[in-house]
């Protein structure tokens, strides 16, 4: 049971214990003791779904990483590939099988494909001539993994290079059923809004999987009541801010994957009595980070700076609980103050972990180059300068300071400016080129592609339209105790959550003229319900509305959202799904070509 | 019974299914002359004639009924012939070729929970068995001695019958067919006797008593239904005096006999007892109204009854649907349209069921009409690209949004089509040319070459060479390739990109030193000083850099300088570029060498309350005099 998962308004794990079963299912499929090996880039994902016990109870015995070469010896009756639908995945197995020992072993061989089985896949292992050697062909479908309360994740790292780039829909079409298997399980969406070409598309294929189930109506009583799919087309700009919440920041700096995060180990250093911190730690850190634990649940959403405040205030409050043995007298008093003990030191260990964060940001958060970083951004996001080359950018790529930076940089600045002049953007890449390599020649194809990266077509700037209509940009944003969305980036409100807020209210309607700026179309589409599952709201009683991000969503997104649900008059709840989180960092990377140059 | 039988049943085989089956009637079965055939004549169990035609195959010696109503007629040299309810041939199966020889002197069709089975008996006296007509395995049994017969006998029973007759055992009873009548033999069940038994003292019998007291009027019928009538009104009237009776027995108790009434009709002729109903079960009740093709009481009974449409009214719609595109005298627009018309979108049906059902039938042009109708792309690509559609196929499967269900139709056309026309195929699905794209990125990088040019898609091509000559390792290829990318670049109109490629295709062709030159060359000037200076830096040539920063006004200012400077560790040099510093950034540069008086002193000077505060910021305790005079210096601008 993940805990975390049930806190919210939508009991997530639900969810979570379907794909269990169904996992469970599998298992007990393959009769005996098993070995599992696994496509390597699955270990994360899994891990959310269920852990090692799971698996030891259903007798897998051993498990390795998929890799070339001969399959470590297991004394086991099932070998068990747990494989993405890959053509290079399926060269590897094919190896794996054929050495595998025809005289001294009957061992089983089975795939399981997540989250579909695949044609070409089977085509290849056919090729190979060892598709006959499987028991089992089966397919695992993991859609939406719940990452917390309130998140749901694919963790589907390519769609938005594949949907935008490459034209291959494959992302939207796993979305689309999963969207569906969430319907199955919390009751059908009445309402569905969305911007943007992929965002019609999943709408589309989801009208038209309802229809192909005709007849089988969903008799559960709707949880959501609105789905909003957003492309993340639309906001080309949010993810390539740097994100200045506490989660946001633990992101951009140390990268959280699948709900985990490695740490420089110094500050981590355990100080026992009486012993010198002589041995430091040389292996990361790893911290688990959701909203199981109460302090992080807390902070993580806020403002950088105001995390600080937050901080000491917990530890005055943890302190001041330990200093209650003293006023514990009587034996009743001693026994609760012990009861509550387990509680106060995971909260004591919590805020420990956490301050040693917060420092480690602080340092960063705290540099030159972090500010005059920031710097630049604001002034691209608040319009200054946008169509001159930028003399700060210009100093980055003399300093070599890391590509993804000045790519980041230069994006925002044409998403800013509707396009950069012609001359501007052939100074930055020819820069770009010079400095870091002609190789980037493909990375730069792609942004442009992506429309990342764009000449002017027009001499119209929309930018600063869409700015003002949609208030982009707040002088006065209160950090410490925001009042607006737009303090997750100390003053810009993110694009993707404003649509969602007027959505909320007052409506799209009253925005028409910047919806037609925003690439793609926008709709609106119902479901109808059975009759009797409508929903007779009680008064004051919210709404729910999941938000789906096609192509990805930032953290510091999710916490203008978070911000959103718990404004006492927004009268609104929101779940938050996507494809991936990601970051500007991330992002960029998912559109780069390397190519590794075979030259001697 | 309807029917009027000119012989009765005399010199005839009859056959009756159980459960209210049909009956099967071959009159003079062992009739060699090829003048005159016997006939075989099918009818409800109600006598209505079903089917009828003369019997050409050989002797038959025994008839019979499978579970699923098809006909066995076991001929004597061991085949058995299988029709349907309707007298098509569907199959034949032989018991063994020995049989040939010594002939079937004896048959008999049974039924298990395995299926239904056939046993002979042939004339050198060997039994031969199969348990499953469906999954046929014949046994031969060893030989049984002499001619032992089986007989039982119920001494108290006794039934006079005059005229020749068939019986067929049924659950509860034996069924006799005679030529003019049907009877249902059966033994009055314990509830009845106690209901209706002389001066019964029964609880029910008491209860039909008071109700008969309580209507008078109601008659004393004595016939079956009628008695069920009363006993029903009985029950009725005895249920609203129990308080804690669920109704929902009598309620639907009542339903299934309405039901049973409406298929005992003569023109349906399906004479079921409750108790065969009860086992034989609502579904295959549906079943066999189905397969006599009673579709419209069929769908009434399932609305009647409330079964799910799924199981209900669904199936029969399924079965209605494969029989109406079967019907020869119809156009297939007229077909398709009363295909849709009827069956709408109920859940369940699948048209491409029903497509499949008309192409095997060789009406492929109905087939793609009803395709149509599918809401389900997924089911509809097997079957077209069955029926030769491929590119029907491909754009359904592009419709579906079911990437892998695309990738299945191009691999398909791709072993199918000559190249041309594959590509061509391609060129007018964009979505399936981008997948197959993606599939030759991984696995066929040629095909991919080939793509891009067909469409003339010089950018991407240009792309192509590109990341081909970072595969290639022999100089000479890789510098063609990447001539070939500058071509393609000019082609799409891209001058950025042909330049770019032009100057690292001649960095790559040039002598390494030559090629920094080049560099140097052709760096703006503000990067040339950035790398001039980090390089002379890292180096340490201090003096070089002196001397560099004083060759001409440094286009990226002197904090540069400093903070190069710092960064190498060595706070003399940079000292030397704090007073060359821009005012703006005076305070910056002394902050940077650690100088905080200097600091202050340029912050007061220019009064800027911002830099006062940001050197305050770095002062510690130690720092009294700077702090005091900073604090004094804001306190002063304050006033003002």
């Amino acid at each position: 049971m993940a805990a975390h998962l049930s806190y919210g308004r939508v009991n997530l794990n639900i969810l979570r214990e379907a794909a269990r079963k169904e996992l469970r299912e599998f298992l007990d499929k393959c009769a005996g003791s098993k070995a599992i090996v696994w496509d390597e880039y699955l270990t994360g994902p899994f891990g959310l779904i269920a852990q090692y016990s799971l698996l030891k109870e259903h007798e897998v015995e051993k498990m390795f990483t998929l890799k070339s070469g001969r399959l470590p010896s297991a004394d086991v009756k099932n070998i068990i590939f747990f494989v993405r639908p890959r053509l290079e995945l399926m060269d590897i197995i094919a190896e794996n099988v054929f050495s595998e020992d025809k005289h001294h072993s009957s061992r089983d061989f089975h795939i399981l494909f997540v989250p579909r089985r695949s044609m070409l896949c089977e085509q290849r292992l056919k090729e190979q001539g060892v598709l006959g050697s499987f028991i089992n062909i089966d397919e695992y479908i993991l859609d939406l993994i719940p990452y917390d309360g309130d998140l749901l994740s694919m963790e589907y790292e390519s769609a938005f290079r594949e949907c935008y780039l490459e034209n291959d829909q494959t992302s939207l079409y796993h979305t689309a059923k999963g969207l569906m298997t969430l319907q199955a399980l919390y009751g059908t969406i009445p309402q569905i809004y969305g911007k943007g070409d992929c965002a019609r598309h999943v709408a589309n294929m989801m009208l038209r999987m309802k229809r192909e189930f005709a007849g089988t109506q969903n008799q559960i009583l709707p949880v959501f009541d609105t789905l909003l799919l957003l492309d993340r087309n639309v906001d080309l700009l949010t993810p390539l801010a740097t994100q200045l919440t506490y989660e946001g920041l633990i992101d951009e700096i140390y990268g959280i994957n699948n709900g985990y995060v490695k740490l420089p180990p110094e500050k981590f250093a355990q100080k026992k009595q009486g012993e010198a911190s002589k041995d430091l730690p040389t292996e990361p850190k790893k911290l688990q980070l959701n909203s199981a634990e109460e302090l992080y649940a807390e902070i993580r959403d806020k403002n950088f700076n105001a995390v600080g405040a937050a901080l000491s205030k917990k530890a005055k409050i943890i302190s001041a609980a330990f200093e209650e043995r003293h006023n514990a007298k009587t034996v009743g008093e001693i026994k609760q103050f012990v009861s509550q003990l387990p509680h106060m030191q995971a909260a004591r260990s919590s805020l420990a972990n956490h301050t040693s964060i917060a420092e480690l940001i602080k340092d960063i958060t705290t540099s030159e180059a972090f500010f005059d970083n920031l710097t630049v951004e604001q002034e691209f996001m608040t319009g200054v300068d946008t169509d001159k080359v930028n003399t700060y950018i210009e100093d980055c790529i003399a300093q070599k300071d890391p590509l993804i930076k000045i790519l980041r940089l230069v994006c925002m600045q044409s998403v800013c400016n509707n396009g950069l002049k012609q001359k501007v953007l052939d100074y930055y890449k020819r820069e770009i080129l010079q400095t870091y390599g002609y190789e980037h020649i493909l990375t730069l194809n792609n942004l442009e592609k992506g429309g990342l990266l764009k000449p002017q077509t027009s001499s119209r700037n929309n930018y600063p339209t869409i700015r003002k209509t949609l208030k982009l940009w707040m002088e006065d944003a209160n950090e410490q105790n925001p009042n607006d969305i737009s303090y997750v980036y100390s003053g810009y409100a993110p694009l993707s959550i404003r649509l969602t807020q007027v959505l909320a209210r007052p409506g799209w309607r009253s925005i028409e003229e910047v919806l037609k700026m925003l690439p793609g179309p926008h709709f609106e589409e119902r479901q109808q319900l059975p009759s009797g599952l409508h929903k007779k709201r009680q008064q004051g009683e919210n709404r729910t509305t999941l938000v789906f991000f096609l192509g990805g969503v930032t953290y510091a997104e999710i916490a203008a959202l978070r911000f959103l649900s718990q404004m006492e008059d927004s009268g609104m709840e929101y779940i938050i799904a996507t494809t991936k989180l990601v970051n500007g960092t991330t992002w960029i990377k998912s559109l780069m070509d390397r190519p590794e140059s075979q030259m001697t | 019974m309807c029917w009027s039988l000119r012989d009765g049943l005399r010199d005839s085989l009859v056959a009756a299914a159980p459960y209210g089956g049909p009956i099967a009637l071959l009159r003079e079965p062992l009739r060699r002359s090829p003048s005159s055939r016997p006939q075989l004549e099918i009818y409800s169990a109600s006598g209505v004639g079903i089917a009828s035609f003369p019997w050409k195959s050989g002797p038959v010696v025994h008839l019979g009924w499978t579970v699923s109503d098809e006909l066995l007629c076991i001929q004597e040299d061991g085949s058995v012939l299988i029709y349907d309810l309707f007298g098509s041939f569907k199959r034949h199966f032989s018991m063994g070729q020995e049989v040939v020889q010594s002939q079937v002197l004896e048959a008999k069709v049974f039924h298990s929970p395995y299926g239904t089975g056939v046993a002979i008996v042939t004339g050198s006296s060997r039994f031969t068995l199969a348990t499953n007509i469906d999954d046929l395995k014949l046994r031969r049994l060893p030989e049984v001695p002499g001619n032992t017969c089986l007989l039982i006998l119920d001494p108290d029973l006794r039934f006079p019958i005059e005229d020749p007759c068939v019986l067929i055992g049924e659950l509860d009873g034996v069924r006799i067919i005679s030529s003019t009548n049907q009877e249902l033999l059966q033994e009055v069940p314990l509830v009845c006797q106690d209901i209706f038994k002389i001066a019964s003292m029964a609880p029910g019998a008491l209860l039909l008593e008071a109700h008969r007291e309580y209507e008078v009027t109601c008659l004393l019928a004595c016939a079956w239904r009628v008695s069920k009538c009363l006993v029903l009104q009985a029950a009725s009237f005895g249920k609203c005096f129990l308080t804690d009776f669920s109704p929902d027995q009598f309620v639907s108790t009542c339903r299934e006999l309405r039901v049973l009434n409406a298929v005992r009709e003569s023109s349906v002729g399906l004479p079921l007892t409750h108790a065969q109903f009860k086992q034989m079960t609502l579904q295959v009740l549906i079943d066999r109204l189905v397969y006599r093709q009673f579709y419209p009481l069929a769908i009434e009974i399932c609305r009647y009854l409330k079964i799910p449409d799924y199981q209900g009214v669904s199936r029969v719609l399924k079965h209605w649907a494969s029989c109406k595109v079967q019907q020869k005298d119809l156009s297939d627009e007229a077909i398709a349209r009363a295909v849709c018309v009827k069956v709408g979108d109920s859940p369940g049906v699948s048209y491409s069921d029903i497509a499949a059902k008309a192409y095997e039938c060789g009406r492929t042009e109905l087939a793609i009409k009803l395709l149509d109708f599918e809401a389900r792309s997924g089911e509809q690509v097997p079957l077209l690209l069955k029926m030769k559609r491929s590119q029907l196929a491909l754009s359904k499967a592009v419709e579906s949004g079911d990437t892998d269900l695309v990738y299945t139709v191009v691999n398909y056309l791709k072993n199918e089509m000559n190249r041309g026309d594959f590509f061509m195929t391609l060129r007018n699905q964009p979505v399936a040319l981008s997948l197959y794209r993606q599939f030759c990125k991984l696995q066929e990088q040629e095909t991919l070459k080939d793509l891009y040019n067909q469409d003339d898609n010089h950018q991407e091509l240009a792309n192509y060479y590109v990341t081909a000559s970072y595969k290639e390792k022999r100089l000479e290829s890789r510098l063609s390739l990447l001539q070939s990318a500058v071509d393609e670049y000019n082609k799409a109109k891209n001058e950025f990109a042909a330049k770019a490629t032009m100057e690292a295709l001649l960095a790559l062709g040039l002598h390494k030193q030559a090629e920094q030159l080049y560099r140097d060359f052709r760096v703006p000037d503000k990067r040339y000083w950035w790398l001039k200076l980090k390089s002379l830096a890292e180096k340490e040539e201090w003096e070089e850099l002196e001397k560099f920063s004083k060759s001409k006004k440094s286009p990226i200012g002197y904090l540069a300088f400093v903070e190069v400077c710092i960064k190498c560790n060595n706070k003399y040099e940079a000292k030397k570029y704090v007073s060359k510093v821009t005012p703006e950034q005076k305070v910056k540069a002394h902050l940077a060498v650690s100088d905080l008086e200097g600091a202050a002193d340029a912050a007061i000077e220019r009064r800027n309350e911002a830099e006062m505060g940001a050197v305050l910021s770095r002062c510690s305790a130690s720092d009294r005099l700077v702090i005091d005079r900073l604090n004094r210096a804001r306190a002063g601008a304050a006033k003002k």
